[in-house]
This record gives C-alpha cells, structure tokens and sequence, in this order.
C-alpha cells in the first residue's frame, strides 16, 4: 500500500525544490507544489539551508541606521553647501574651458607673431597689437562675469524668511537694550539683530525670539545677538548665565550660542549657558542634547546630553545642578499638544527635564529637592517686579484694574430681591477683583509671570461670562504667545477679549498682539492685513512705530 | 525670493488643483513651488520625508558602506539643483530613485568590475569550506550583502527596486528609463542568478 502511495506520487528532488523556491516564497505555488516542497525540506538538510538563506536573501537586508537629530541637522546642511558646490561647477568648468581656450589663442598669436616678425621684420608690434587675438580675448574677458550665475536664494544664510520675523522682544523684566552700533541704551521692548543686552546685578530680563526661543538672562549678564537668518539663529553671551528653550520644528532654525571659548550649538533643547569670571563657559542642558564646538578648530568638544553639565575649560562632565535649574525655571512651560501648556502647577520641574537626583513624582518635582552640587555658588537669582526700567517692555506689564461694572440692573421687582441681588453682585464682584489683584501681582513679576496663566484660567472658569473678567483673556492670551510660543491659542484667547469688550483698555494691545502672533508665527499675508486693520482703527497708536518697524510698506496706511 | 514664496501662499487652492501634476497632491505641489522658489523650509521638508527611503535604498545596492553619507547628500543636492525640471510626471519618491539609480550607476560598475576577481577567489575558497549556514542575523545579513553583491549591477538595481522598494515593473522601467520587457527579462535573470549562488552557497 505505501509502495504504491509512494509511486504514483511525482519525482520532486533537490532541482525541484530549488527552482520552486522562490514560487513557494511569495506564495504562488500551488498547493500540491507547496506540499511537495515541504515534504522534500523536511528530507533534505541542503535545500533547507538554501532556502533559509534564500529567504533571507528575498526578505532584504533590512534598513541603515538614519541620522537623527543633531546629525539630520548636520547632514542637510552638507546637502546644501554641496548643492551650491555643484551649482557653481558649470560656471567654473566654462570658466576653466574658456580660460583654457584663451590661453591656447594667445599662444598660437604669439606664435604667429614671432613667426611673422622673423618673416617680416618690418612690421610694428603697435600694429600688430590692434589686430591680433590678444584684442579679441581682452574684448571678450567681461562675457565671462556676464556668464556668472546669479546668487541663488535657495539655502541663503543671510536672509531670513521674512525680514519681520528677524526681531526679538523683551517679555519681562528689565535689561540696558543697545541696539546695533549705538552707545546708548533704548527704551524699546522691541530689538533687532546686532542688539547688545546687558543687565546690572539687580536685573534679570526674560526673551523671546524670532518668536520661536524664549532666553531668560540672569543678573549680570551680557548678551549680544549676533544673526538670524532660516538656517542660523546666533547669540553671543559675554559673561553670565543665560538658560534657552527651544521647543525646534524640523524646518526651524538652529540655534548656536557663541562664548569666549566655546560654541554651543542647539538643534532644540532646554539648556543653560554660563561664563564666568574666567571666561570659562559651562553648558548644562536639561531636555534634548546640544553640541559643543572648538572655536579654532570648529571641531565637536562634546555633545552634551540631557543632565550633564559639561565645563569647557576642564573638558569635565558634571550632574545639572539646582543653579541651572533655577535659571531655568521661569521656561519650564512646556508645549507637548497634550494639555493646556500654561495651566501647569506652579514652580513643578517638568517631568521631560533631566535632572539627576530628582524624583520623578510630579509632586516631588520641585526646586527644593534638586540636590545641591558640592562646591557650587549660592547666588540666588531674586524674583524682581518691573518697574518701568530701562528696555522694560513697552507695554504696560502692570495693568491697572477694571473699574467696576456699572450696568444698571434692569429688574422692576420688589425693592428687598433688587438689593440681595446687587449685594450678590458686588460680592461676586468683589471676589472677582481680588483673585484678579492676585494674577496680576504674579503677572507683575518677571520670575511668576508665567504661573499667572494658570490664574487667569482659573478665573475663567469661575468667571467665564463675567465682564469683568474680559481682562483675563487678554492677559492669558498675552500669556500663552510669550511663555507658551503659542500663537493660535493666544488669538482665540485675544479675540474672546476683543469680542466681549471691542472697546475695552486692552483693546488696542490685544489687536497689536494679534499682529505680532501672526508676524512671529510667520503668517505675513495675515500680518499685513492685520497690520492694516491696526492702523486703521488706530492711527496714532501706541505700536504704529512697531508695525511701521517691521512693514515699512504699510506707512501709506496712516 | 521671499516676496516670490509669500507670492505662493496667496495662490488659490483651487488654482493649484487644477494645475497640480496627476502624481502630486496639492500639498506635494505646493512645497515643490516653494522649494523650487528657494523656501530652506520646503527644501528641509523634502529631505525629512525622503531621506529615510534614499539612504536605505543606497545601503541594500551597496551594502554596508562608508560612502553612504556622502552619496546620500550627492542625492539631495542633485535633487535640489534639479528641481526646476522636475514637472511632476512621476511621485518625488520615484524621481529620487531615478536620481539616485543615476548617481550610483557608475560607482556599482566600477565595484563590480573590481571585485570581480576577488569574488572568483571566494568562490573557490567557499567551494573548499565545509557547508555554510548562517546561525545568526549578522551573519544572515553579510551574507545577504555578499550575494547581491555578486549579482550584475543593471539585475542589482532591477531586483532591489522590485523587492525591497517594492515599486512596480512599470515605475521600475521609469527609473530606469529601460522598457518593461527589458525589466521583466532583468527581474527573471536576477532571480535565477541569485538561486544559483545561494545554491552554490550553502
């Protein structure tokens, strides 16, 4: 029986199997191939190894690791210095064939001069001049720079996108700003590149810009920045501790902050930059990685990773400290699109920041558990209230209150029900105005401005429809574009504002920063008309030299 | 050129759709415009979406190589340069492939001409080993390198595409600017070849 089961069933041998191999593969085989297929494997030690490294040879060899981060970054930079190489490659080889072809014509003219003088001695060499090749060549040399490509715009680091992004602000506090060239300091909140910002002892100021990186300066530094432009945003920190955020898109710039010994380049982190006395630099970095440069040698230092603290002078890595920190601290708003960014408990570490010895418990995410690293300075950077100083923001950063709502209760009931309500109202109102005393006095500070964001929605939620809590969605709005970078919630946030009081005090701030939030967001077609509408409604207006500033072509709109 | 990529966003939507090419969505065209304009960003966005398939496709033709990098940046400058030509008569994706079937051309020739006698050896010295399995995925994937790296490059290209890129005998033969027969002869050749040696392999 099993001798003629085994008979009548075909010859399938090692040729078989082979040629069916990759039928079996991908599937196509017929069932009774694919049986016969694997009834020979299962025989036939040889054709198993070969289909086990067929299969591999099929399946690929899988992927390459792919640069991330930093290396992405520095691959397309490559990519676009080796594209204008390659652009200029014709220019230069034309250059090269027709420099070549002159050279070989004046050789040969040469030639046939020496030539003809021997055959002619007579003839002049003035003569010979006005006719001969050398003319032509000399006639024919400007076709060359003529022949020269233009500059292309593509991969340009000198411009950026739009010229009105090129800005930066100051969003609290208060520094000495001197603007490019100038000797003395300016009281505009708003600065351009080239400006210089040096803070006294008792100053700290907060900034944001290209509105993409918010910096907070601690006292005694001196900041100077130095480009902008779509691939390169550059600073340069003299002296001081100075601590960045940038939350960095794909297509954002980089960052690069240069010192006295080192060049620290960011492709979007959170990380302080320190000089002191020494002109030692020290880059501690708290989220994401930053790379350290040689400034002779423009050689990689170190990349710093998140948690370490990296001294140039030494060459030495260190655990991020509670200085860093707290220098930092007043950036910790964080942007993941996950939650309201700016209603965050107030002075908590976020929980994306790496700092060693600090538990991971939200609740224990505080300064004051931030270990103390031994030998390490006890200055303490104070909160200070601005006052007005030199280079504080123009605009007022202290708001002065509401007055009180004054509409007329409209009820014609009995005299007792019209007094409870009026005394419920004031009480509702009194309440109202005092949490509002409270965000304001945080709003006041520089180092608690952005906790008042988390007031102010409280307010909002308590007092949604209250007009006299309209402020509150000025004020947040002002809030979430400053700490938060985020434009479109601020918008909303201004024009719930513009809704509920079109003619309120704020009204006209809130229209300027409904301008700015499209300008910092790089929204310019909306800029300009809202550029338009500001200086329509507000001809003599308290930014109409800031709108002016950065469109100059709206000035035929006053 | 800033005025000229502002220019560009104001363009109507329903202009670009109707202008757009058959193989590029209205996004895809628009960015083209904009890289073709000189927009860094547009340019970073293309290198963000494409880089990925280009240096993979470089490392299964060329094998573990320390030119990759560096092929992979001749790529997107080429790319780059080249994007004023580019009409949208096929996806970016494809137009890559073809740009780096062109770039690599010359360079997998020049290998395979030099390894040639090299491999001859190997192939001797393999036919004296004992048989060979590969135990582990290192092993699995050097030896994956190894026979494809003996494979004609003009079969190399055609059977990488085909199956590891996993585009089609017609986007294959707009790669490769070869008719689909030439492609579907390559592909059968390709196959048989790699049984052979897997055969004379293990």
């Amino acid at each position: 029986m099993a001798q003629d089961e085994l008979s009548a069933r075909p010859r399938y041998g090692c040729q078989e199997c082979q040629e069916d191999a990759e039928l079996v593969m991908s599937q196509r085989a017929t069932a009774q191939v694919t049986t016969l297929h694997a009834d020979h494997l299962r025989r036939c030690v040889h054709c198993r190894n070969m289909q086990r490294l067929l299969g591999d040879v099929y399946q690929g060899p899988g992927h390459p690791s792919l640069p991330a981060g930093n290396r992405e970054d520095r691959e397309f930079h490559a990519v676009l210095r080796r594209m204008h190489h390659e652009r200029e490659q014709p220019w230069q080889s034309r250059w090269t064939l027709r420099a070549g072809v002159g050279a070989l014509a004046v050789s040969a003219a040469v030639l046939a001069l020496t030539v003809a003088r021997s055959l002619h001695p007579e003839l002049h060499l003035g003569q010979t001049a006005e006719n001969s090749t050398p003319v032509d060549i000399a006639e024919d040399a400007p076709a060359h720079v003529d022949d020269v490509p233009p500059e292309s715009d593509i991969g340009d680091d000198t411009r950026f996108r739009h010229a009105a992004q090129a800005y930066g602000r100051v969003l609290g506090g208060s520094a000495n700003v001197f603007p490019a060239g100038g000797a003395f300091p300016t009281n505009s909140n708003t600065f351009s590149v080239g400006t210089e910002l040096q803070l006294d002892n008792g100053q700290t100021v907060q900034v944001g810009v290209i509105g993409r990186i918010v910096a907070n300066f601690a006292p005694g530094s001196d900041v100077v920045w130095e480009s902008a432009s779509p691939s390169l945003v550059e600073l340069r920190v003299e002296r001081g501790m100075t601590a960045f955020r940038y939350d960095r898109e794909s297509t954002d710039p980089v960052l690069q902050v240069r010192t006295p010994t080192a060049l620290v380049r960011v492709v979007g982190t959170v990380f302080t930059v320190e000089v002191d006395e020494d002109h030692d630099t020290l880059v501690s970095v708290l989220r994401g990685q930053v790379d350290v440069i040689d400034l002779e040698t423009n050689r990689t230092m170190a990349e710093v990773e998140s948690g370490y603290r990296y001294d140039v002078a030494k060459a030495t890595f260190d655990d991020v400290g509670k200085l860093e920190v707290q220098a930092a601290l007043p950036l910790s708003v964080e942007v993941d699109g996950s939650a309201d960014p700016l209603v965050v408990p107030a002075e908590r570490i976020p929980i994306s920041w790496n700092v060693p010895g600090l538990p991971t418990d939200p609740e224990s995410r505080t300064l004051a558990n931030v270990p103390t690293r031994p030998g390490s300075p006890t200055y303490v950077i104070a909160p200070i209230r601005v006052e007005g100083a030199k280079g504080s923001p123009s605009e007022p950063p202290s708001v002065p209150p509401e007055p009180e709502d004054t509409r007329a209760v409209e009820d014609e009931g009995d005299d007792l029900i019209d007094e409870l309500m009026r005394d419920a109202a004031a009480t509702h109102r009194k309440e109202l105005k005092a949490a509002l005393e409270q965000c304001r006095d945080l709003y006041e500070s520089n180092e608690t401005r952005y906790r008042a964001a988390k007031c102010f929605s409280d307010i909002l939620a308590k007092y949604h429809d209250h007009p006299a809590a309209s402020e509150a969605w000025a004020l947040l709005g002002i809030l979430r574009m400053d700490f938060a970078l985020d434009y479109v919630a601020a918008e909303v946030a201004l024009q719930n504002y513009l809704q509920r009081s079109p003619n309120g005090r704020l009204a006209e701030i809130a229209m300027y920063r409904m301008w700015l939030a499209s300008v910092e967001d790089g929204r310019i077609s909306q800029a300009l008309q809202r550029g338009r509408e500001y200086l329509g409604r507000y001809p003599n207006g308290r930014f109409v030299g800031k709108v002016i500033q950065r469109f100059p072509e709206l000035k035929s709109e006053i | 050129m800033t005025e000229h990529v502002e220019s560009l966003t104001r363009v109507d939507s329903q202009t670009l759709r109707e202008h757009a090419p058959v193989f590029l969505t209205t996004e895809e065209h628009m960015r083209l415009l904009r890289a073709r304009a000189g927009d860094p960003r547009a340019l970073r966005e293309i290198y963000n979406e494409y880089h990925a398939q280009v240096r993979s496709h470089l490392f299964r033709l060329l094998g573990p190589d320390c030119e990759i990098d560096d092929l992979t940046q001749i790529v997107f400058a080429r790319a780059f340069n080249a994007l004023r030509g580019f009409q949208g008569n096929a996806s970016v994706g494809t137009w890559l492939y073809r740009i780096t079937a062109n770039t690599t051309h010359n360079l997998i020739r020049q290998r395979f001409r030099r390894d040639r006698v090299k491999v001859a050896l190997r192939w001797f010295n393999q036919s004296q080993d004992v048989r060979r399995v590969a135990t582990n995925p290192t092993e699995a994937r050097d030896e994956v390198h190894r026979i494809l790296a003996q494979i004609r490059p003009d079969l190399r290209e055609v059977f990488v595409l085909y199956h590891y890129e996993g585009l089609t005998l017609q986007e294959i033969s707009e790669v490769l600017d070869k008719p689909v027969s030439t492609i579907g002869d390559r592909l059968t050749r390709a196959r048989k070849h790699i049984r052979d040696l897997v055969a004379a392999s293990v």
